[in-house]
């Protein structure tokens, strides 16, 4: 055991080391030659997250929790991956803005609000003041463990916490311009960091390597004693997996938003590189300090420990196991941890407790040497809060442990996450939804967390009225609105976080924001800087500005200012022009605003510049005017933009619905679109399409359609694939803005296929009407000749009157047949359509050709399906297969093949002859129903057998169709409907 | 450090430091998260070289 008053000497021996490391950190940055600004420095600094929370509590976490303390430092290290892009960000509108404090900052996102800074410091103060006392509660369990006396530690406790408000006053409020950076102080801070680190890494190594065998050998035996469970997170562990994600979570908002955090962070920040290079060092040195705190926690149970008393393992471990050498540099280490949060804290909250409370209760009064009043209150509440945290440490602490007292500092400060986070990047958050996050997960805070301490306490009776209230079921704060299954953090961090947003959110979109607000949204959203945004007050004398800064700096402060803005910008005060008095009045404010807070410094120089009433109502009307105009046309500008894609999607649907195929070409005749039509005539996709030459799509775009000369062309296509099919298409060149051509292709196949029955239909119409005359006109007389010439040639004569006679009685005949086929064309008489048996006709007619001589030579297949009896005309249809059976006897005089089949589908009769003859010249095959047409020559035939087929049939309702090549043999179909 | 990677380290360490990650390597979570944690840091430290020699980041 040590006597307290080496203790005492140690303590203070070590202070004043740490005085000074700081005092000559200090001296070189006055000469310019600062050992602070680098990144090294930086990284340490920002170590002063590790508190003796982490120095003596995670040890303690570990031997009662398991693995759930390093939530603590994941948290940060996830962060770190954030920080480059959010705290560059939160750094520079700091600097921008002169902002020195987290409730200033949040202050100056809202239009510089003074009540949301005077809330967001009362939270502060509230959450905070317990984790100063955790520290000071550490370094007096450590002191009578070391000294074995715990009945001087008070009496310690007090004398450290002087000594430490002391130190803190020195080096954090020697002047009252908060916004110069500590360089001493944040130096300190940082060899602290590597003494805590150091000390820890020591007692570490001596546990792990002194007193076990190493990692392996403590791992080993730690998996088979009754802790295993603490190896493990999860079920089994104690620790649910909610848990672990709810401090995490937590953990992730401290590093961001602890005041102290900010402070080392922000405020102490010298360049937005050192951010660079500490988003790995942070994590690094949090990943080594982390090392050995499970080999200490496992082995102190290990020893015999207990896990109650695990919090100080790493001190007591060393004491009772003959190290006291190691044990008081153990000692000094946790001092370290907890000296260094007391003292930026302190620092950070005592610049927001001057800037939200005490600065606006005196402004307005006059006070004279007001800078010296300020400074002195500054220092006055600096020492109050650490004596604040000393009262908690003593009277409240003891109750608590390390981690449950850090733990709800880190809810409380979670509470400014969304006001902070979503108002970095959105504009419409406005100080009103702010205020209302903030209060209500303030409430949930106290509720949910200060509440159950309080009964735990024994505060609040659990058989009184509150008692009887907090333990029912719907206002239990442990189990809120019956909400149970959750552990206290995540129930605490649930609702706080649900109704903060929810209030945040919703106050945001219902209200409207002020102008300021609007101003500073933009300053902080856009990251703009102020300096961008016109001053709207008229700029007052040079002598007005300092006597201003003299009230509130002091004079030597006041003139430092004023001289350093005219040496760094080469002005002299004689010729100091209204643009530059302007701009200096604007530095004056950002000045003052790190000493005030932007609140009241915005509330000084109005003071000062307020501008006549007739002109400040102008200034007024015009900002509205401007405003409204703003709105409109941003409105408008919308509506337009919306009507714009409406008439886009309009015009697209109406191309992409076209029957027609519509294609545009760029000036070198690549694709440009190609609508769903165009896909489907010419089966090429419109991915495949966009981008090539249109040439290669369409072959029969000839080169000369896109003549500069020509506006318009037209083309005609065939597609060489099935179905074949006609296109015809316009080429015309685009007018307007965008140069190229537009093609649209029409499928004309179908209108191509009507046309020519049309046509044919007339001829046949019009040979009919002509056949019908000629056949009734030459039909009479020719019975009365032929009648006479026979009766001439069987009376008696010579033998040149009865040849003669005979020849034309032969010519007559010939005649006579062409009259009669005259008349079957023209179907001068009406017949009757009777239900009859194709089959019964084809029979009949193959009979009548049977002993035809040049038939014989033909083979006659038929496969003849038995079909339903068809509504026709039997002599017609007669004349119909003869002429068809003539036909492929005249095509094959030497003989062949035909195949004749009859077959019923779909409500028609298909009748198929399919012979192997001489086929038909692709040439005439269009011709060969028309009317006269022969290929037999003079003497072969009349021209009239297919035509009066084709009038038949089509008579019927039917069609007929021929299918031939040159040698490869005729094939007529023909299919009739079938009549019920 | 480019934004976007930034935010692709968040979200890559936010899922291997939680569940299901934690659960599935339950019977040697110590190692297993002190592991993770080196490697992310190390990730880090390489995006901010990188981004160095992009250019310095956004």
């Amino acid at each position: 055991m040590f006597s307290p008053w080496l203790l005492l000497t140690i303590i203070l021996g070590y202070l004043l080391l740490l005085f000074c490391v700081a005092y000559v950190a200090d001296r070189m940055e006055q000469r310019g030659r600062s050992l602070t600004s680098n990144p090294y420095v930086y990284s340490l600094s920002l170590a002063v997250y590790c508190t003796s929370w982490t120095f003596y509590g995670s040890v303690g976490r570990a031997a009662n929790s398991g693995l759930t303390f390093l939530t603590t430092y994941i948290g940060p290290t996830l962060m770190a991956a954030l920080m480059w892009m959010v705290l560059r960000k939160i750094v520079y509108l700091s600097k921008e803005n002169r902002i020195t404090t987290i409730s200033d900052f949040i202050a100056a996102r809202y239009g510089k609000s003074l009540a949301l800074s005077v809330l967001v410091t009362l939270v502060a103060v509230v959450g905070i003041t317990p984790y100063l006392g955790l520290q000071l509660k550490a370094i007096m369990t450590t002191f009578s463990l070391l000294s074995g006396r715990p009945e001087g530690s008070h009496f310690a406790g007090w004398a450290i916490s002087l000594l430490l408000g002391v130190f803190a006053v020195i080096f954090g409020a020697r002047r009252l311009d908060a916004s110069e950076r500590h360089g001493g102080l944040v130096f300190a801070v940082a060899f602290e960091s590597a003494i805590k680190l150091v000390a820890f890494l020591l007692v570490g190594f001596f546990v792990t390597y002194g007193l076990f065998d190493g990692f392996s050998d403590i791992w080993h035996k730690m998996r088979e004693s009754s802790y295993s469970f603490l190896m493990t997170v999860g079920e089994g562990s104690g620790e649910s997996y909610l848990e672990w994600t709810s401090l995490t979570f937590l953990s992730m908002m401290a590093i961001l938003f602890l005041p102290r955090q900010f402070h080392v962070a922000v405020v102490e920040n010298y360049s937005p590189d050192h951010i660079r290079k500490a988003v790995w060092l942070f994590p690094l040195y949090l990943f080594l300090i982390n090392i050995f705190v499970l080999p200490i926690a496992y082995g102190g149970l290990m020893l015999g420990g207990s896990p109650d008393s695990a919090d100080y393992f790493v001190l007591s471990i060393p004491l009772t196991h003959g190290n006291p050498l190691l044990a008081v540099i153990v000692f000094i280490g946790g001092f370290s941890a907890a000296t260094a949060m007391v003292i930026v804290e302190s620092l950070a909250l005592s610049t927001m407790v001057m800037n939200s409370f005490v600065l606006p209760t005196l402004f307005g009064i006059s006070i004279r040497n007001l800078h010296t009043v300020i400074l002195n209150i500054k220092r006055i509440v600096i020492v109050g809060l650490v004596f604040l945290g000393y009262i908690f440490a003593v009277y409240v602490g003891e109750f608590y442990s390390l981690v449950d007292i850090g733990l709800k500092s880190f809810e409380a400060v979670t509470i400014f996450a969304p006001s902070i986070l979503i108002g970095l990047y959105w504009k419409g958050a406005n100080g009103k939804g702010a205020i209302a996050g903030i209060v209500a997960g303030f409430s949930v805070w106290i509720y949910t967390l200060l509440i159950p301490a309080f009964m735990r306490a024994g505060i609040i009776e659990p058989g009184g009225p509150l008692g009887s209230l907090f333990n029912s079921t719907l206002l239990n704060p442990t189990a809120l609105f019956g909400l149970t299954g959750l552990d206290r953090w995540t129930h605490s961090l649930f609702w706080g976080m649900l109704l903060n947003l929810f209030f945040f959110v919703s106050v945001s979109l219902f209200t409207r924001q002020s102008d300021e607000e609007t101003r500073q949204a933009m300053i902080f959203v856009e990251s703009f800087s102020p300096r961008h945004f016109p001053s709207s007050h008229r700029p007052t004398t040079l002598g007005e500005l300092e006597d201003i800064l003299v009230q509130y700096l002091g004079p030597s402060e006041a003139k430092d200012a004023i001289n350093g803005f005219l040496r760094r910008n080469g002005l002299a005060r004689e010729t100091l022009s209204g643009e530059w008095l302007l701009k200096l009045r604007e530095e004056a404010e950002r000045i003052l605003s790190g000493a005030l807070g932007p609140s009241i410094s915005t509330l000084v120089f109005q003071e000062q510049t307020v501008p006549a009433g007739d002109e400040s109502h102008r200034i007024s009307d015009s900002i509205r005017q401007m405003s409204r105009s703003l709105r409109l046309s941003r409105q408008e500008l919308a509506e337009a933009n919306r009507q714009l894609a409406g008439l886009k999607e309009f015009s697209e649907s109406i191309i992409e619905s076209l029957p027609l195929g519509v294609a545009t070409l760029d000036e070198a005749h690549r694709v440009t679109y190609w609508n769903t039509s165009m896909e489907m005539i010419t089966g090429v996709e419109k991915s495949d399409a966009l981008g090539k030459p249109a040439q290669r799509l369409l072959q029969c775009l000839e080169p000369q359609l896109f003549d500069p000369a020509i506006k318009e062309g037209e083309l005609t296509c065939r597609r060489n694939f099935d179905p074949q099919i006609i296109l015809k298409g316009l080429v015309s060149r685009l007018t307007g803005a965008q140069k190229g051509y537009v093609i649209v292709l029409e499928d004309i196949t179908e209108k191509k296929k009507i046309e020519e029955e049309l046509f044919r239909a007339t001829k046949h119409a019009s040979v009919g009407r002509l056949a019908a005359g000629v056949s009734h006109e030459i039909g009479n007389p020719l019975a009365s000749i032929s009648s006479l010439v026979q009766e001439l040639m069987t009376e008696d004569g010579s033998e040149f009157l009865k040849g003669s006679l005979a020849t034309i009685n032969q010519h007559v005949n010939r005649i006579a047949r062409i009259v009669r086929n005259l008349g079957d064309f023209a179907r001068l008489y009406p017949r009757q359509r009777v239900p009859t048996s194709l089959q019964d006709i084809l029979q009949n007619t193959i009979d009548l050709v049977r002993f035809d001589k040049n038939f014989k030579k033909i083979v006659v297949g038929t496969e003849v399906k038995n079909t339903r009896p068809v509504k026709i005309d039997p002599d017609q249809m007669q004349q119909v297969f003869l002429n068809l059976l003539l036909n492929a006897r005249d095509a094959m005089p030497s003989g062949g093949k035909l195949d004749i089949s009859i077959a019923e589908a779909n409500g028609h009769v298909r009748m198929v002859f399919a012979d192997s003859g001489a086929g038909i010249d692709g040439s005439v095959r269009d011709k060969i129903f028309d009317p006269f047409f022969t290929t037999k020559g003079p003497r072969g035939g009349t021209g009239l057998g297919l035509s009066i087929c084709y009038s038949i049939v089509k008579d019927h309702g039917g069609t007929i169709e021929v299918l031939s090549e040159k040698s490869k043999g005729t094939t007529f179909i023909i299919t009739l409907p079938v009549e019920e | 450090m480019k934004k976007d990677i930034s935010i692709f380290l968040f979200f890559l360490g936010l899922l291997l430091f939680s569940w299901p990650f934690i659960n599935i390597f339950h019977e040697s979570l110590t190692t297993y998260l002190f592991v993770v944690w080196i490697l992310f840091i190390a990730m880090i430290l390489a995006a901010t070289v990188f981004g160095d020699r992009e250019g310095g980041g956004n």
